[in-house]
């Protein structure tokens, strides 16, 4: 059944009436009435799924505990034994490559309390000597509508999960956006608006070390009105080549094993002379220079102007080309916030929000 | 956080696909060419939202749900190729349309009020959006907040002053 919404009964404003006017002949002018809709090649990889068996997560659970089991008893038997662990089949034969500029603990974002897991295997991936824990694997991932928005994007995850993607970022096929859950400007919706009220918290913020390189890392929780938690953190290298570590299923367990990946991969090195790919602040000063003017700004963190907080007192200065910029594109004024966007070359796209 | 809106993707039926195609296309085609302007693209949109929920329908939370899901990933995706052309533009040359000037001209002889079109047109994306879904789509604030991931008090404000700077560019026209 669909469920119109009932006009509103209170007089409209006039304005209110002609753009509602409006839009309607635009619509209807554009798509008329007699076009139908062009026939459509279904994916034949996306046939529907047959429900799962109800008698199958509880099998896999069983056969997981026996695993586990089987593997501590083995551990154990080797250890008393004093005999060397044979190396698993997708081991280096190298220890796990340190990064060049390994993060402190105190810049780390927190993890769980659990021993660090052991390097069972390297990959590379997209550029990046991927170093994975214990019992991680990398899986083809499958996106709605076949392709990621950011760039080439692999799936990590313990066993057949996957809760961690790894994407070499294109920021001409979608801006990059570090505050935003997905690293790339969007809208992101955890939740469904009909179970009631919901809530966003950035828990945490902080620039850490993503395989040698410098990275914005944030953990947000959503909270729902139906109260379902999703954690999401990510760490943004926003500078070219930019990457993005991240997880829509966050939990500790999962803090903790990005913490290994970010600690134990390489990342290749920044393009030198790269221009950030997204930065936001609130103007410090502009000055006309060449073929446009420089900025300098106060990073600020935080989606949403009206939450962003600017703790950090250093300023980052940037060269705006008005050749560069969308013709109209703004000029801030000192004081005001802004957002940047850049190809890894040139600033693109300036956007004051709000303005 | 991929694209699509997948909050709304858990275990639960699917829903008929083609049929909703059948039944929908045009409205969210509609839909998709009063926020990027042009229907090739609408159309390409539209296409890619259904293609997405197809491949995802057995994740749906509830085939009633596939509605809401199709306009966020059309709301999301006339997004992402406005900003793709904003960046094409910097880099292709512009070339004088011969085509716009008739199109013009069959817009203002179906009765298009043109000068509000444009004047909607100079504002930024988010408030095309809010206004485009409540005054097209006829939307409650709950539901345009949840098809763009802001809160209604967002969505109130947003289409609060997105009618007075239509206001103030039409000249305080009414």
């Amino acid at each position: 059944m669909t469920i119109r919404q009932i006009p509103p009964t209170v007089a409209e404003d006039p304005l209110e009436t002609r753009l509602r006017a409006a839009l309607r002949a635009q619509a209807t002018q554009s798509v008329p009435d007699p076009r139908y809709p062009p026939l459509i090649e279904w994916p034949e990889s996306a046939t529907r799924r047959a429900p799962r068996p109800p008698w199958l997560m509880p099998l896999v659970a069983a056969a997981s505990v026996v695993a586990i089991t089987a593997g501590i008893v083995a551990m154990q038997t080797w250890g008393r034994t004093g005999a060397q662990a044979p190396a698993a089949s997708t081991a280096p034969s190298v220890a796990p490559p340190s990064p060049p500029s390994a993060p402190s603990a105190s810049t780390l974002p927190t993890g769980t309390s659990a021993s660090t897991p052991a390097t069972t295997a390297v990959h590379q991936l997209l550029g990046v000597r991927v170093a994975l824990p214990t019992g991680w694997v990398v899986k083809d991932l499958v996106l709605p509508g076949g392709g990621s928005p950011i760039g080439t994007t692999v799936c990590l995850g313990p066993g057949a999960e996957c809760v961690v993607t790894l994407a070499r970022l294109e920021p001409t096929r979608n801006p990059v956006d570090v505050e935003t859950e997905g690293g790339y400007l969007s809208n992101p919706a955890y939740c469904d608006a009909a179970d009631g009220p919901q809530k966003r918290v950035l828990n945490e913020a902080a620039d850490v070390a993503l395989g040698g390189r410098t990275a914005d890392y944030r953990f947000w929780t959503w909270t729902c009105g139906d109260r379902k938690v999703h954690d999401i953190a990510q760490y943004v290298v926003a500078a070219p080549v930019g990457y993005i570590l991240s997880s829509e299923k966050a939990d500790a367990g999962t803090r903790a094993a990005m913490t290994f990946i970010a600690a134990n991969s390489v990342l290749p090195p920044a393009e030198p002379g790269g221009v950030r790919l997204y930065d936001q602040g609130l103007v410090r000063s502009i000055v006309a220079a060449g073929d446009g003017y420089d900025l300098s700004i106060d990073r600020t963190v935080g989606s949403s102007v009206n939450e962003w907080t600017n703790s950090n007192p250093a300023t980052y200065a940037y060269h705006l080309s008005t050749s560069a910029l969308p013709q109209g594109a703004p000029v801030p004024a000192k004081g005001s916030p802004v957002q940047l966007f850049s190809d890894g070359v040139k600033v693109t796209q300036l956007v004051i929000p709000g303005g | 956080m991929i694209a699509t809106p997948t909050a709304s993707l858990v275990d639960r039926t699917a829903p008929d696909v083609p049929a909703l195609y059948a039944a929908h296309w045009r409205s969210l085609v509609r839909l998709a060419v009063l926020l990027v302007d042009d229907v090739p693209t609408a159309e390409d949109t539209v296409q890619d939202a259904f293609i997405s929920l197809y491949r995802n329908q057995a994740r749906l939370r509830a085939p009633e749900a596939a509605l809401a899901y199709l306009r966020q990933a059309v709301v999301n995706g006339c997004r992402s190729r406005l900003r793709h052309r904003a960046v094409v533009r910097k880099t292709v040359p512009v070339v004088a349309d011969d085509s716009t000037g008739a199109q013009q001209d069959a817009f203002d002889a179906v009765g298009v009020d043109t000068e509000m079109i444009a004047a909607l047109r100079t504002l930024p994306p988010r408030m095309q959006e809010v206004l485009v879904l409540r005054y097209w789509s006829d939307l409650s604030e709950a539901q345009i907040a949840h098809t763009l991931g802001i809160s209604t008090g967002s969505v109130k404000s947003t289409a609060h002053r997105g009618l007075e700077k239509l206001r103030s560019t039409l000249g305080g026209a009414r």
